[in-house]
């Protein structure tokens, strides 16, 4: 009975991180499509952000935060994030990332696809790329989860993605490291592919994607082989911060 | 001729060049599963031609690795477990192996048929077939993607993912267990069973000694159902064999374990459930939820499941069937549960399922009935913070009882309307707190409930089982929503009462409709009290012996 009952009036959709049914429209944002717990436990940056890495501000600050002052200028990329990486944020990347629930890339790279268009909306992009991860890693764990990430968003942002740049070597995991550690951890890791044409490369506006900013050394390092290409805009978009 | 599926080629060249036996490679692929199909459906597919020059391993690497072997089988044993599982465990252990040598010693002991193999999700033409074999959850669960592990498309089960990935191309390992008789004394603390818990445990060990598989165990809320067992534990531990005690909540995990560890002493006693430390280890007695059994094979002579009616666990076909093939051969299940629903009811009347029904509590007193209130636009009332007589007296009796108030709730929001209303209304208590599943320091606030720092505990569902307070009174707001069935309501109301010393207890209903489930839940509760009255219980003189 139960179950005919549910054929024809089936409860509305699940919320996209937990089984919540919250009701809602296909099209709408994905904070919509939340059910209102999770709402409660996300923490979206919203309001004034540093110019360059996206940190939240209060509106007195500068227009650039103090890391990034401390930083050379011609390294500096903008990004910027959805999200604060605490709260849900952090155990959905978990989820996510190493638990492998590689159903979660849909709404994380929806809700990443809306912010770039918020922010990103008069910079004439052409093209999205990854971090990529080293071939053993790859193996390892199955799947890219930026690759992942990028895919969505290309697909909702209308625009190609590219696997451009490969690593080097391999590193060991980030997120067990101090800030002055990974920094330095990460040097000349990242090269641009050689199937890559320069000539192609040098017009393009590129968009780097990956799943969490921390220090922001991981995607500075992504773009200083680009820079060397001389690409001609750099940006970069995370889910957390 | 024979197939043989390979994860170390050189094994099986020594093992069969021992034998005396000829071999041939007939191709090599990159997934576990498509290997396991083809040998499945024996379909002559195009495959990579096998082209690797391997050796045979020399005699005392030969003996070396058997020995390995057999090291690694004693730990694993008993166990279902995907690679990345295996890894874990070994690592856990501290053996010093490399994951070459593992699968080495692995592909021996395949040959050796002390494991079955199979893919963690296999996924042949028809969509009906697709199956996690972990798990056994099919194709709703399971998900094609791009895997870069075995460069395929590759099938992946989204329904144990939480335990680990199972994939088409990672094997699924089934070690058989191996048998231990052995007698050995077990020593239990003296523990004190009331006239009723001694005739349903004889009961219990009479059901063990006999044909039947299950066995049902309707207790009351409080009725000391982890008393009841112990003799049962103890008889088949004496004996040498394994039990495990699994339910599906990990709260009841953490109530239960403590308790376990002072009654058995010297046992090892272990829990497990996400995140627990005791995983991976051995012991002789497990508390597990019911996701952690998925991790065992045959090995448990006694499985007890605790709060059988309880989501996740019932009508979950993946768990049940999780827990029958923990389960060994000749093995038995009790299930113990205060609300069963109708169908093992009748399956006990009808004697197919044999069962043995205990109506009252451990200190003898009666159950407490509910009493059932109306009140007319009752959320409306709570949102606008409007006046509700039946809460504020619901609040009265409990400060002139001193007691604390736990008050269920259907929805998370409605926990927050509520505590803000109680803010606004009870002058008298200052700590109030609303819990819900998502909670981060949900665990320290039943703490503090239990420890009586709070006044007022305002939750949903979650609560319902498995927590203890000794001078708690219950009121059910909505109790006609449909989130409150009969099981449910029955389940709350019994957490009144349920110490010796404090009686004055109460549980009331307060709700916008009488339904269907509130009445029966009251007649259930009346049925019991009734049938505890005729077979002389609620007697307090006459009760202890």
């Amino acid at each position: 009975m139960r179950r005919w009952w549910l054929t024809l009036f089936p409860l509305p959709k699940p919320c996209c991180f937990c089984t919540t049914p919250v009701r809602s429209f296909a099209f709408s944002s994905v904070w919509k499509q939340m059910c209102l717990s999770c709402q409660e436990q996300f923490f979206p940056i919203n309001g004034p952000v540093c110019q360059v890495c996206g940190r939240p501000m209060t509106e007195e600050d500068l227009s650039v935060c103090i890391d990034c002052r401390q930083l050379d200028s011609s390294t500096w990329v903008t990004n910027r994030s959805v999200v604060l990486y605490k709260g849900q944020a952090k155990k959905v990347i978990q989820w996510f990332k190493y638990q492998g629930l590689e159903r979660l890339a849909i709404p994380l790279g929806l809700w990443m696809a809306e912010s770039c268009y918020h922010y990103y909306r008069r910079v004439p992009l052409s093209l999205i790329t990854f971090v990529p991860l080293h071939p053993n890693r790859l193996h390892e764990r199955g799947f890219n989860q930026a690759e992942l990430l990028a895919q969505v968003i290309s697909q909702r942002l209308g625009l190609p993605v590219k696997e451009i740049l490969v690593r080097e070597r391999e590193t060991f995991s980030q997120s067990h490291r101090s800030r002055k550690e990974r920094l330095q951890a990460l040097q000349h890791v990242f090269k641009v592919s050689n199937r890559i044409d320069p000539g192609w490369l040098r017009q393009q506006h590129i968009l780097i994607v990956d799943d969490v900013y921390t220090t922001g050394s991981t995607l500075r390092e992504c773009a200083r082989p680009l820079r060397q290409a001389n690409v001609r805009q750099i940006f970069s978009v995370t889910f957390a911060r | 001729m024979q197939y043989y599926m390979s994860i170390a080629y050189a094994v099986d060249l020594t093992y069969w060049q021992q034998k005396g036996q000829n071999m041939i490679p007939l191709f090599y692929t990159s997934s576990f599963g498509e290997a396991y199909q083809w040998i499945e459906q024996q379909e002559q597919q195009k495959m990579d031609p096998f082209e690797q020059d391997v050796k045979p391993f020399y005699k005392d690497q030969w003996n070396q690795l058997r020995l390995e072997a057999e090291k690694c089988f004693e730990m694993l044993q008993g166990r279902a477990l995907l690679w990345s599982e295996v890894l874990s465990l070994i690592r856990k252990r501290n053996i010093k192996i490399t994951e070459e040598t593992l699968r080495a010693v692995l592909q021996l002991l395949y040959l050796e048929e002390k494991v079955k193999w199979y893919p963690g999700v296999s996924c042949s033409k028809w969509l009906q077939d697709w199956v996690c074999h972990r798990c056994q959850a099919d194709f709703h669960h399971i998900r094609l993607t791009r895997c870069a592990s075995c460069g395929k498309h590759c099938a992946m089960c989204e329904h144990c993912i939480m335990l680990s990935r199972s994939r088409t191309c990672t094997p699924f390992f089934l070690f058989s267990a191996k048998k231990v008789e052995q007698q050995c004394p077990v020593e239990v603390k003296s523990l004190r069973l009331t006239a009723g818990q001694a005739r349903v445990s004889e009961q219990i060990l009479d059901f063990l000694q006999g044909e039947e598989m299950m066995f049902l165990l309707w207790a009351v809320t409080g009725a000391g159902k982890t008393e009841m067992m112990v003799p049962a534990i103890r008889h088949l531990l004496s004996e040498g064999k394994r039990v495990c005690w699994t339910t599906p909540r990990t709260d009841v995990v953490h109530e239960l374990v403590p308790r376990l560890r002072a009654l058995f002493p010297k046992e090892n006693v272990l829990a497990l459930y996400g995140g627990s430390s005791d995983l991976w280890m051995d012991g002789s007695i497990v508390i597990a939820t019911a996701h952690q059994a998925l991790r065992y094979v045959q090995v448990f002579d006694l499985i007890i499941v605790d709060e059988v009616d309880a989501f996740p666990l019932y009508q979950n076909r993946s768990l049940e069937q999780g827990i029958h093939r923990a389960l060994s051969q000749s093995g038995k299940i009790v299930l113990l549960t205060a609300t069963p629903p109708k169908e093992w009811l009748a399956w006990s009347r009808s004697g197919r399922l044999p069962s043995a029904i205990l109506p009252v509590r451990f200190h003898g007193y009666p159950l407490p009935v509910p009493r059932l209130f109306q009140e007319r636009r009752l959320w409306e009332k709570v949102k606008r913070q409007h006046p509700i007589p039946v809460l504020s007296r619901f609040i009265e009796q409990v400060i002139r009882k001193d007691g604390q108030a736990m008050i269920f709730v259907p929805g998370i929001w409605q926990v927050k309307q509520l505590v803000s209303w109680l803010h606004k209304h009870v002058r008298e208590w200052h700590s109030i707190c609303g819990v819900y599943s998502q909670t981060p320091e949900r665990a320290e606030i039943i703490d503090q409930f239990r420890r009586k720092e709070l006044q007022c505990l305002v939750t949903t569902t979650i609560l319902e089982r498995g927590v203890t307070v000794p001078h708690c009174h219950v009121l059910v707001m909505g109790a006609d929503h449909p989130v409150f069935d009969q099981a449910a309501l029955i389940q709350m109301a019994g957490r009144v009462g349920r110490s010796k010393d404090y009686q004055q207890g109460e549980v009331w209903f307060l709700s916008m409709e009488k339904t269907e489930s509130q009445i029966q839940a009251k007649k259930q509760m009346d049925y019991l009290n009734s049938l505890a009255e005729k077979e002389g219980f609620i007697k307090q003189g006459a009760y202890y012996q």
